[in-house]
């Protein structure tokens, strides 16, 4: 195969599994933030059991994303990951706090372990959640990027901790946790018993109001702002392009009506998944073909054809072109992830479908007066 | 020495390398001790030998989020501490870690939630399945990340120009040229077998002296006898086949990777007839090894076969290619020292369950119970002498350790990092087996059944 599409396929493939993360880790992330703002000890214990079975795979969705930027675009791995070295480890931290905490929590119940637990998965859960949005921010703003010493090839991230901290990422950060707290109600309102179903629904909308602001705001930061011109290129040169935000739009407008039968499950959930789809695509529309603009000439040059990201004027940022692996390295990766990923959907469904089972028939037996608990 | 990035980052991706191989050592084995305790019940379909599974797997389980908490640190850590070794390694090494994660983690992490939620509520073939993937899944990550690391000692399957140098790309990286070469490099098999036996090891020592416990103190005998039995044939069996599959993969460090066997074994000469080794101090300045107690020309035979061989000392390679000699000197010899008390503990064990006297042998519960520890001990010991002994290369032969460190991360940040790590790990490690006590504490009468129609019987 050309190595230019191999190249984009890894493109649109580490998309869909930073999306895959969005939507399934979201969702989890989402629950363990609306975790601290649940005071109920019953509602409490079902929040955690509702995401108990399925978070360590969704965590894999990102240990994937690592991974695969690590095979597909060594370049942007080293460089954003030793460039965000704190903020990487905060996130290490948080996942670290959250893991233990999901599955260490309910194994004892003295008041001390409570409520040492209950702190530890609400803020390894709030935290990521921040940082994600947070760095999703500094890569679409660009990132100063200066040749490094010791491997001419690639480049290094030239600031400090605290320029991590500029206004726009920080609004990213906070959108992103507002973005998985609405994803993460509508999962409880999709999975939870009455109480739960009936405040995951009143958090819903106040969040999906916050949510649609916020959206508002930082779409429009990022029309109005002059730094980050390059973000609309592709968007004037490729009117196509636009869908993406539509998506997320129409979704966030949908939403409401989707609220208006109280028995609704699935439709507001399926309305935060499109809106993450719409997000996820608007940044992958955003930077093409960059991975990681430098910030200091990022608006130089706009790509004119979407087969042109070898050009010389997009030297100075990693790109999918400069940052690559080999193009044997890159086939032999999509023959892996060719058999694995649907092999992996296909068991996941199936677990999905099991679990969903059992917990519906448990649910008609509990309510139908007929405890299960010996 | 000065505290400079590099060391710092050694020390980070040493310490949190050591913390995190406790746990996928350990449940590597329980999962496969899980398998057996649940085909043990399918034929017997008792309710105690269901708890005595349900027991285990409580067990495991919550060693296995011990190890996915601290997992996912190793795989970060390639890129935020050792950015110039992402950098130089991309078109190698990223491939074996991203199948690790699409082939393995989903599959032992998808299936773990049937095993830890799925309970009594799924059919038990379901059950018993999902448990042999989450130990299947477990030993495929440990083969992809051993394979990726095997590399790193013995690296292969390398576009090689003409004089026999790698061939590099425009940006100045190794091509692949021959992806299963890679993967089963000269090491990748002897490591990959040598590690999940240890894992086997001590799994089967932590159920040993966890059984042990119980019947010292007299309580719940028959459930302690049974998980003994188990534990004690599964000791037996890896604590004999260890010794030749570490035969197995001396024999292959001996061809490719002759500095290091000299580190292992303090050999500064080139020698016919080598001594193996008991005692001794190796000594890189004076380029001498005192204090030596040895078996005269035993290195000799068990490296060729033949007791007048000779076997390479390590002045034969510049001193700049030399290993650290004390750490990697005395890490080997600790874990062959466990090696040989764990042959003759399972023996012992082996010796009294045919003679039917394990429920009174005080001594040997009481060893067993203490000595718990030392299976997870060796294969950090092991796993250190592989690594030091790789030193100073990162890449062998390829890449220096030095060269391989991110660029730009400020050292105060990585020393900051490291106390993070630290501090939550003790503190996780404390309650990990503060968490194990009490479910020993507790026993498996504790473990709550939903006791639904046909799911315990059928």
């Amino acid at each position: 195969m050309e190595i230019q599409a191999l190249q984009l396929i890894w493109f649109l493939l580490a998309g869909v599994v930073l999306l895959g993360y969005a939507v399934l880790g979201g969702y989890d992330m989402g629950v363990g933030s609306l975790y601290l703002f649940n005071k109920s000890k019953s509602q409490r214990r079902e929040m955690l059991a509702s995401i108990g079975p399925y978070w360590d795979a969704n965590q894999v969705w990102l240990i994937t994303f690592g991974g695969g930027l690590f095979a597909a675009f060594p370049f942007v791995f080293s460089t954003v990951w030793s460039g965000f070295y704190l903020a990487m480890m905060l996130l290490l931290v948080g996942l670290i706090l959250r893991t233990v905490a999901i599955e260490f929590r309910y194994q004892l119940n003295t008041p001390g372990w409570s409520k040492v637990f209950d702190s530890c998965f609400g803020i390894g859960s709030l935290l990521p959640s921040i940082l994600f949005g947070a760095a999703m921010g500094n890569i679409l703003r660009g990132i100063p990027l200066a040749t490094s010493d010791t491997f001419a090839a690639t480049k290094v991230y030239t600031a400090g901790f605290f320029d991590i901290l500029n206004p726009y990422a920080l609004a990213m950060g906070v959108f992103s946790l507002v973005l998985f707290m609405f994803h993460g109600a509508n999962f409880l309102n999709a999975t939870g018993k009455d109480d739960l179903r009936r405040d995951a629904r009143k958090k819903a909308k106040f969040l999906w109001i916050t949510l649609l602001a916020l959206y508002v705001v930082v779409t429009a930061w990022t029309f109005i702002s002059k730094d980050l011109g390059h973000l609309l290129q592709n968007f004037n040169n490729f009117p196509l392009f636009y869908a993406f935000p539509v998506i997320t739009l129409l979704a966030l407008i949908v939403y409401p009506l989707t609220l208006k039968d109280a028995k609704a499950k699935i439709k507001p959930l399926l309305a935060s998944v499109f809106a993450i789809v719409g997000m996820i695509g608007t940044v992958a529309a955003s930077l093409f073909p960059r991975l990681v603009p430098n910030l200091s000439t990022v608006d130089k040059y706009a790509p004119t054809s979407l087969t042109d990201f070898t050009s010389s004027h997009l030297a100075d940022s990693l790109t999918i072109s400069n940052a690559a692996s080999s193009e044997l390295t890159l086939t032999i990766m999509l023959v892996i992830a060719g058999i694995g990923v649907p092999t992996m959907l296909l068991y996941t469904i199936f677990v999905y479908r099991t679990l969903f089972k059992t917990k519906a028939a448990a649910d008609v037996s509990t309510s139908a007066g007929v405890s299960t608990k010996a | 020495m000065t505290l400079d990035v590099l060391i710092l980052s050694r020390i980070q991706f040493g310490l949190t390398g050591a913390f995190h191989f406790i746990f996928p050592a350990l449940s590597i084995g329980l999962a496969w001790l899980n398998v057996i305790f649940l085909a043990k019940h399918r034929k017997t379909q008792s309710e105690d030998d269901l708890r005595l599974a349900y027991f285990w797997i409580n067990v495991f389980s919550i060693t296995f989020a011990m190890g996915v908490a601290t997992g996912v640190v190793m795989v970060f850590q390639f890129g935020s501490n050792w950015g110039n070794y992402t950098n130089y390694v991309g078109n190698m090494f990223g491939a074996p870690l991203a199948a690790e994660a699409i082939i393995a983690f989903f599959l032992e992490a998808t299936f773990m939630g049937i095993l830890i939620w799925g309970r009594d509520k799924v059919s038990q073939s379901l059950y018993r399945v999902s448990a042999f993937l989450v130990a299947f899944g477990a030993t495929i990550s440990a083969f992809l990340i051993i394979a990726a690391d095997s590399w790193m000692q013995t690296p292969a399957g390398l576009k090689l120009s003409a004089d026999g140098s790698p061939e590099l790309d425009e940006f100045g990286r190794p091509l692949l040229d021959n992806f299963f070469e890679m993967v089963f490099n000269p090491s990748t098999l002897p490591r990959f077998t040598h590690t999940i036996v240890g894992c086997m090891i001590a799994a089967a020592m932590l159920v040993l002296g966890i059984s042990a416990w119980y019947l010292l103190k007299k309580k719940k005998q028959d459930f302690a006898l049974k998980s003994m039995r188990v534990a004690i044939v599964v000791f037996l069996i890896f604590s004999v086949g260890q010794w030749v599959v570490g035969h197995w993969h001396t024999v292959q460090v001996v061809e490719t990777q002759p500095a290091k066997l000299a580190a292992f074994e303090g050999l500064f000469e080139t020698t016919e007839g080598a001594e193996l080794l008991l005692f001794g101090i190796p000594n890189a300045d004076k380029e001498e090894t005192t204090l030596k107690i040895g078996i005269p020309k035993m290195l000799s035979f068990l490296a060729y076969t033949d007791f007048n061989a000779e076997v390479k000392g390590l002045k034969d390679f510049p001193k700049e290619d030399w290993p650290p000699l004390l750490m990697s000197f005395f890490s080997y010899r600790a874990m062959l020292g466990f090696g040989t008390f764990f042959l003759l503990m399972s023996l012992w064990g082996a010796f009294l369950m045919r003679k039917k006297k394990l429920e009174n042998a005080t001594a040997f519960l009481k060893i067993a119970m203490y000595t718990i520890p030392l299976g997870v001990l060796a294969t950090e010991f092991g796993w250190m002498a592989a690594e030091i002994g790789r030193q100073p290369w990162a890449v062998f032969g390829l890449l220096r350790t030095a060269n391989a460190v991110s660029d730009t991360v400020p050292a105060i940040q990585v020393l900051l990092s490291i106390i993070l790590f630290l501090v939550l790990y003790v503190i996780f490690v404390g309650t990990w087996i503060f968490l194990i006590k009490n479910k020993m504490e507790a026993g498996p009468d504790a473990i709550e059944f939903e006791k639904t129609e046909g799911r315990i019987k059928a």
